[in-house]
């Protein structure tokens, strides 16, 4: 066995040996950040099913908005985050593509409506559907995967916030999503919000006005 | 919360999954046909060099891409000493044993049967570097 051999033998494992080492030392500051108590890693992919999960399982979650291109009904395990969700009267917000705003008044977004006035009913909450579930056009295209923002009331009352991609373009739900790096998720925030997207009127009462998300994500 | 099981699945699944050939192979030798094998006849094909590359390179663009990792932090230098260091042991051991065996009228059954703890070390190397991949991806999180 010439020097080579031996040193061609011994390299991978002192690489190994010193991986293993430095990841078991270094374990709690390797794993993915959970910041805000929100229960999901940056970047770990989910599916649907676990993203009913921890939507429905998010504590003092206040809001939800759904920038998509469109509106998706919620179905199985979905649904039934989202009926709870609804119940202790979290805030559903929808921003759609400009072009899709009149299809979606008469769209999947009824069902939402529905959902929300049979929980209203069935809760006997004081509430109108329009403080549950809302929907704004944005003035441009949502040409992007659809991204779901969560906020929950944080620490000294400030809201924590939590961001999620989907996998697929021009889709209302996709099959999985990640959690995005809380910078990224600011800066789409800001982006959303450079414009203000319009209220899309459903009855005939005024929408309430899109919810400050900038200064939230600001504070968080 | 670390899930206990999804380690022991990655382990399993690397270990067996990855590398079933071997262990069909290994059965079928020992216990149809009843005949004794070492592992310089079993890991004579050199497979566990292509299994540890194929490993390593997958394990560096999980961490790339799903690991949000950027060139000039510590994970990506862990990665990249972890690749190169499984790579070059790898590639210099099989452009040593295979050049003369092509050129050969005559070539070995088992070309790689010299080679055979070289391997393991590269496995081992990749195996860890896997695993690490799996703990800052978050994959053994309940």
């Amino acid at each position: 066995m010439t020097v080579l051999d031996v040193s061609l033998t011994v390299l991978p494992a002192a690489a190994g040996i010193w991986i293993l080492v430095y990841t078991i030392k270094n374990y709690r500051n390797l794993r993915p950040r959970q910041a805000n108590g929100f229960p999901l890693p940056v970047g770990k992919q989910i599916t649907v099913r676990e993203l009913a999960r921890i939507e429905g399982g998010i504590r003092d979650l206040v809001r939800v908005v759904v920038a998509a291109h469109c509106v998706e009904p919620p179905t199985d395990e979905l649904r039934v985050a989202v009926e709870n969700n609804l119940e202790r009267r979290v805030h559903y917000h929808f921003l759609v593509s400009g072009s899709r705003g009149d299809e979606e008044i008469d769209g999947y977004y009824q069902i939402f409506r529905a959902i929300a006035h049979i929980v209203i009913k069935r809760a006997k909450l004081e509430a109108k559907v329009e403080d549950l579930v809302t929907i704004s056009r944005l003035p441009f295209e949502w040409n992007h995967k659809p991204h779901i923002f969560y906020q929950a009331k944080g620490t000294h009352g400030k809201l924590a916030s939590m961001v999620l991609t989907g996998n697929q373009k021009n889709e209302g739900i996709a099959e999985w999503y990640e959690r995005l790096l809380p910078e990224y998720a600011h800066t789409i925030a800001l982006a959303l919000l450079s414009d203000a997207p319009t209220p899309l009127t459903v009855t005939e009462e005024e929408f309430q006005e899109l919810p400050s998300i900038e200064s939230d994500v600001q504070e968080n | 919360m670390v899930s206990v099981n999804k380690i022991i699945t990655f382990v399993l699944g690397t270990i067996l999954g990855g590398l079933l050939q071997l262990w069909v192979v290994f059965l079928i030798v020992v216990f149809v046909d009843g005949k004794q094998i070492t592992a310089a006849k079993l890991l004579g094909d050199g497979g566990l060099l292509f299994f540890s590359t194929s490993l390593a390179i997958g394990s560096g663009l999980a961490l790339f891409h799903r690991g949000h990792v950027r060139p000039g932090t510590v994970d990506a230098n862990v990665a990249f000493a972890a690749m190169f260091l499984i790579f070059v042991p790898a590639i210099v051991a099989y452009v040593r044993v295979m050049p003369p065996q092509l050129s050969s009228t005559a070539p070995a059954v088992l070309p790689f049967s010299g080679h055979v703890v070289q391997q393991l070390t590269c496995t081992f190397g990749a195996i860890v570097f896997a695993f690490f991949v799996g703990v800052r991806t978050g994959q053994f999180e309940k």
